[in-house]
């Protein structure tokens, strides 16, 4: 049983197609990347999979761990154990990234059945994670993402991964925006979090991320449908020749 | 009236007679043309252009500066300072024309290409070319017209896709006395392509006595996801005028620092427009002036989000002595498609003289409804009680001063990332305060 | 429509729950408002002729004062002869000499209400006037502030009882040539609240009036005064509520605070009037003056307010910092939704050296409810050295809703230093979305964002009442999750 299987998935938004038949399975402990250019429809795959109510798939499935993971509100995919770094992390002005991520982890906890945790515990758990991905201590005390540069929401995003401890992390372009010394650093956290039993789906424009996070497999996301999947050699190839060579593929 | 109209027929002529005499490619002759009739449009700005209203170009409007027509040689003192910033690829230009003697390109790595115009022409790629007078703001900014009407050369920087770059490009301009009521318009374009990483500091320095108009303009092109650091240190001698631009237009995902030290000539003001054109692209503009006797220090900033995700951040501040005067004045702009963007501006002034004099004029307009926008302006002089305070611990008020001055200041130096320039304005700022060594130590 | 629109919309959707009406027997005048109405009134309160003057005067000035245009609200022109400007529950005895002896169907009103009367069940440590339509029917914990020299009780009585102080005060800091709705205040108020501070005393607990308009037809015009003598601190709060009714009713009071030298006044409000209903009929008209002077040195005035009923509110809590050093703040949140419309802010004059002030202003914006922020920082030439900080944040709950910041900023002292900040946001799908799939609930979601955007204010809130807020503002725009 794959970790993730997505069958045929059609999507779109405002009447427009966006995905138009997605297949891909990732086993647990694999990490695979999906490369494409702008508008291919990275983004859309990586909200979908999340629940996001305003794009309406049109066909296919989605298998999480046996679950049918489209039947599922968007709280319920995040506790079965679906994480997605966002693109733009989301500021909410007032609520303490602490206590922000203390009403998720023990929503989840509550979900599966498990103890919630208390406050000392929980106060341990992240400062322990916030020292394993290089988070500021000082950001656990602000509000979330508010007023954060560009680098720390990243890592912020890598931080929430770290204590949520999904089975699968879907990060959607978490290099976009980054210089190489932010890039490596939030590179280091995702490869410290990869394990057996967690799967990874990167999604990035830039080959230079998969410099420092090595991928099984790699995806090529072109107009809606993956036109070619291969090693970590493909990213290598689509560094030197540009998406161009797939556009043939893609008609 | 009739003052401006001769002003305009002046560099009419200037133009017209070095247009007969040179040389050059349809496209710069094309370019040139363009710059000179913009600049005629608009002429000189009065007192009612808003954008000019608190500049006193008096001086320099009684003036006629023809362009300079050759280098000066370079005095030993200034020498020094071509070489201040360590290990770089640098360029350098005396009163406008390339100097391929004090120049060090070095060994350039792949992807980068970084040369004079006028020793490159015909191996610059088109994108240079493309690029080249693209961005700069002739129609509004007089200077910069008159900068594309007269360049004689410019710096042409290319990094190329995915490139980071180990060391700075540094382009020096040097001011000579031989530029003695002369103009010079020093250009430089920069085109960072997709995801490349590197910094540029252009220089400009000069000798003490002319009265030189020095007009420079850069453009900055930052393609989808390139990181550019981009520095300006303005001390030219006390005589002349400086009066510049500096356009950035950043694309998808993009990252520009644009960071501004200001503390030379007597009439100095420089224009920085960013234009956020791609979603996640993220600006920061800084400047710290430093402005003493009878020194005017402008900067005006026009900040146009165009693109949703953006992010721009302005801290500048000034530390006037004397009866100096300095300007800040800063538009942003959100335009309807940019939501959820996050605007920030703030200005301090630290006025150390009783008769100096800060202007601080903040401006917003927006036309999205989902954005975060704020801006602050401060004007005041040290706290007394700290002050005093130091005074009681046996420190001289000079030396507390300094100490203060350096402290508030400070902010803007530790964000530089090329550890030879933070030493180098470092040691500007503390040779500008009274007392300042003593906490150039402690610090 | 996407779910998550969806579900903000029901959530915003709430009933009033203050809205029942109290059966009680009233003694209510026949609407109109003439010189004979003001001589009734003042003769029904036994008041002293210069009371009866300065009302006349008062009046006499309104009639000559144009209706104000510039709000940016819009309502039917107000017919003043259509109101009756005196009703009161009839009781046997003129005054209630202890809380006993209350009517108990009043009391059942407010123990409705979730404000006891009784001192052994009240709140620890807070003490109430309540207002009921036109008159104070209750004073608690009068006695024990008595001895601490603490004046607390209704205007009436201390317009019989401590005439020379009220002679004073009154119209000191808002004459009643201010503006409209003050001037007609000044001639018909029926009642309110007085609190003297004398110098040095701390009050020990948290002063609250609770106003409530039950009567048909009926205006409301209390008149509050509180007067802080050197060095001593008070904490005052007042709520007010309103039973549903089709037509509406105009509220117009005055609140005046004065803080002599080193004196401090925090005034908080807890504003739930009727709103009106879906479609805009009926609801509170609710337009109140209240200013406070800072007119010692190192004084200080804090308002903090938390707007979510009325079908119109129109007020302005500002400060004159006359004193040098002193301090003077603004906190509040605002809620429109239905077809509420608010047009809400502060005034800081800062007049004193060394004076500062902050304004932190959050507005909320559901359904088709309009929210104007207005706001006026003034350094006058003599502020040397004064400061402000601003914050005007809007949230957007709907596509129908609509918010508007006019920050007005007047400079005549160079060493001002002001800071402003302000944001736009529509809660969202995307905040929404963030936290649902950190695993987080749509509801807890838009309880956590809106406590979270409305948290600076709240936590300036006396404790006890902080916790009131956030409930209200829960149920205001939410279901109560089960």
């Amino acid at each position: 049983m794959a970790l993730l299987e997505i069958r045929n998935l059609h999507a779109q938004i405002q009447g427009v197609e966006i995905l138009k038949g997605i297949d891909l399975a990732i086993e647990r402990g694999e990490t695979h990347a999906i490369m494409g250019p702008n508008g291919s429809g990275k983004s859309t795959l990586a909200k979908v999979l999340a629940g996001d109510p305003s794009y309406e798939v049109t066909g296919g499935e989605v298998y999480f761990q046996d679950r049918n993971l489209l039947e599922l509100a968007p709280e319920d995919r995040a506790r079965e154990g679906v994480f997605l770094g966002f693109q733009y992390p989301v500021e909410i002005p007032g609520v303490s990234n602490t206590y922000f991520l203390k009403a998720a982890l023990n929503a989840i906890r509550k979900y599966r059945g498990e103890q919630e945790l208390d406050a000392m515990e929980f106060l341990q758990l992240i400062k322990e994670r916030a020292k394993s991905v290089k988070l500021d201590e000082a950001l656990l005390r602000r509000p979330v993402n508010d007023g954060f540069s560009g680098g720390e929401k990243k890592r912020n995003e890598i931080f929430q991964l770290a204590v949520l401890e999904p089975y699968l992390a879907i990060l959607d372009e978490t290099d976009s925006g980054l210089d190489i010394d932010a890039l490596r650093t939030v590179a280091d956290g995702v490869n410290s979090l990869r394990s057996e039993e967690r799967g990874f789906l990167v999604i990035t424009h830039y080959q230079r991320l998969l410099n420092y996070i090595i991928p099984d497999k790699v995806h090529v996301l072109l107009h809606g449908r993956i036109v070619k999947s291969g090693g970590k050699e493909l990213a290598e190839e689509l560094e030197e020749s540009g998406y161009a060579l797939f556009e043939e593929a893609a008609a | 009236m009739e003052a401006i109209a001769e002003q305009k027929s002046i560099y009419l002529q200037d133009y017209e007679a070095h247009a007969a005499q040179v040389e050059e490619s349809k496209g710069l002759r094309r370019l040139h043309r363009n710059g000179i009739e913009r600049f005629e449009a608009q002429g000189f700005p009065g007192r009612t252009v808003e954008a000019w209203r608190k500049t006193d170009l008096t001086p320099v409007l009684r003036e006629h500066f023809v362009p300079s027509d050759g280098p000066g040689p370079v005095a030993s003192g200034l020498i020094e300072k071509v070489g201040a910033l360590g290990q770089a690829h640098r360029l350098v230009f005396v009163d406008g024309w390339f100097d391929a003697g004090l120049s060090d390109p070095g060994e350039l790595p792949n992807g980068l290409t970084v040369a004079p115009l006028s020793a490159s022409e015909e191996r610059m790629p088109a994108i240079m070319w493309e690029a080249l007078g693209a961005y700069a703001d002739t129609a509004t900014h007089p200077f910069a017209a008159l900068n594309t009407a007269f360049f004689r050369d410019a710096v042409m920087v290319h990094v190329a896709r995915g490139t980071t770059l180990v060391q700075p490009i540094v382009v020096v301009h040097v001011l000579t006395s031989e530029a003695d009521r002369r103009a010079v318009y020093p250009r430089t374009l920069i085109v960072a392509e997709e995801a490349s990483q590197f910094s540029l500091v252009e220089h400009f320095v000069g000798a003490d006595e002319p009265f030189a108009l020095n007009c420079p303009v850069a453009e900055i092109v930052a393609q989808q996801g390139a990181n550019v650091d981009y520095y300006k240190v303005q001390e030219e001698g006390g005589g002349s005028a400086h009066l510049g631009a500096v356009h950035v237009e950043a694309a998808r995902d993009a990252t520009v620092h644009v960071h501004s030290f200001a503390c030379g000539a007597k009439l100095a003001r420089t224009d920085i427009y960013a234009n956020l054109t791609g979603p996640g692209a993220d600006v920061t503009l800084n400047g710290l002036y430093l402005t003493n006797g009878r020194q005017y220090c402008d900067h005006h900033t026009w900040v146009n989000h165009k693109a949703e995700h953006g992010t721009t951040r302005q801290l500048f501040k000034g530390v006037l002595q004397g009866r100096s005067e300095a300007v800040f004045d800063g538009l942003v702009k959100v335009f309807e498609q940019a939501q959820k963007i996050d605007a920030q501006q703030q200005n301090r002034n630290l006025l150390l003289g009783k008769l100096a004099l800060a202007h601080s004029n903040p401006r917003l307009e927006i036309h999205a409804d989902d954005v975060k926008c704020s801006h602050g302006s401060t004007v005041g002089q040290l706290d007394d009680e700290a002050l005093f305070y130091l005074n009681t611990r046996g420190i001289s008020f000079d030396e507390a001063q300094g100490m203060l001055t350096v402290a508030f200041a400070n902010e803007l130096l530790t964000p530089i990332r090329l550890d030879a320039l933070y030493q180098y304005e470092r040691r500007l700022l503390l040779q500008q305060l009274p007392g300042a060594e003593m906490a150039g130590e402690m610090s | 429509m996407s779910a998550t629109t969806k579900t903000l919309e029901e959530l915003t959707n709430r009933k009033y729950e203050a809205g029942f009406i109290t059966d009680i027997e009233q003694d209510t005048v026949p609407p109109g408002l003439d010189e004979d109405i003001i001589r009734f009134i003042s003769e029904k309160k036994a008041e002293p002729e210069w009371m009866l003057e300065w009302r006349l005067k008062a009046y006499r000035n309104w009639l000559q004062m144009p209706v104000p245009q510039w709000a940016n609200v819009y309502y039917p022109p107000i017919d003043f002869q259509a109101i009756s400007y005196y009703s009161a529950p009839k009781r046997k005895e003129d005054m209630p000499q202890s809380l006993d002896e209350i009517d108990p169907k009043l009391k059942e009103t407010y123990d409705r209400l979730g404000i006891p009367l009784h001192e052994q069940e009240m709140l620890a440590g807070v003490a109430v006037d309540a207002v009921f339509d036109s008159v104070s029917v209750a004073t608690s914990y009068k006695a024990k502030l008595r001895e601490k020299g603490i004046i607390f009780c209704s205007m009436s009585e201390a317009i019989q009882e401590h005439p020379e102080l009220v002679r004073k005060y009154l119209g000191s800091v808002v004459p009643y040539t201010d503006n409209y709705y003050a001037g007609l205040n000044s001639a018909v108020f029926t009642d309110g609240s007085f609190v003297f501070i004398p110098k040095g005393v701390r009050c020990p607990m948290e002063l609250s009036t609770y106003f409530r308009i039950n009567a048909a037809n009926t205006g409301q015009f209390e008149r509050t005064l509180i007067i802080a003598e050197e060095g001593s601190h008070v904490s005052y709060l007042e709520g007010c509520t309103a039973p549903v009714r089709d037509e509406n009713q105009l509220h117009a009071a005055v609140v005046e605070l004065i803080a002599l030298d080193d004196a401090q006044v925090k005034y908080s409000t807890v504003q739930n009037w009727y709103p009106g209903d879906e479609e805009g009929r009926g609801g509170v008209y609710n337009f109140v003056t209240k200013r406070g002077l800072c007119a010692g040195n190192n004084s200080k005035i804090s308002w903090t307010q938390v707007e979510t009923g009325s079908a119109i509110t129109w007020k302005y809590p500002s400060c004159v910092l006359r004193g040098d050093n002193s301090v003077g703040e603004f906190y509040s949140v605002a809620v429109t939704r239905g077809r509420q419309q608010a047009d809400t802010g502060t005034k800081m004059i800062h007049m004193g050296k060394n004076t500062r002030s902050t304004i932190v202003s959050k507005g909320i914006s559901a359904g088709h409810g309009q929210q104007s922020y207005r706001g006026l920082v003034r350094i006058t030439p003599k502020a040397e050295n004064a400061r402000n900080y601003s914050q005007c944040d809007s949230m957007l709950m709907s596509a129908t809703c609509g918010a508007h910041t006019f920050p007005y900023i007047d400079v005549q002292n160079p060493t001002a230093q002001l800071e402003h900040e302000a944001t736009t946001s529509k809660i969202g799908e995307e905040q929404i979305l963030y936290c649902n799939q950190r695993g987080i609930a749509t509801e807890d979601a838009v309880s956590l964002i809106v406590n979270g955007f409305c948290k600076e204010v709240f936590r300036t809130l006396p404790m006890e009442f902080a916790v009131e807020a956030q409930k209200l503002m829960e149920i205001t725009l939410e279901d109560s999750v089960g």
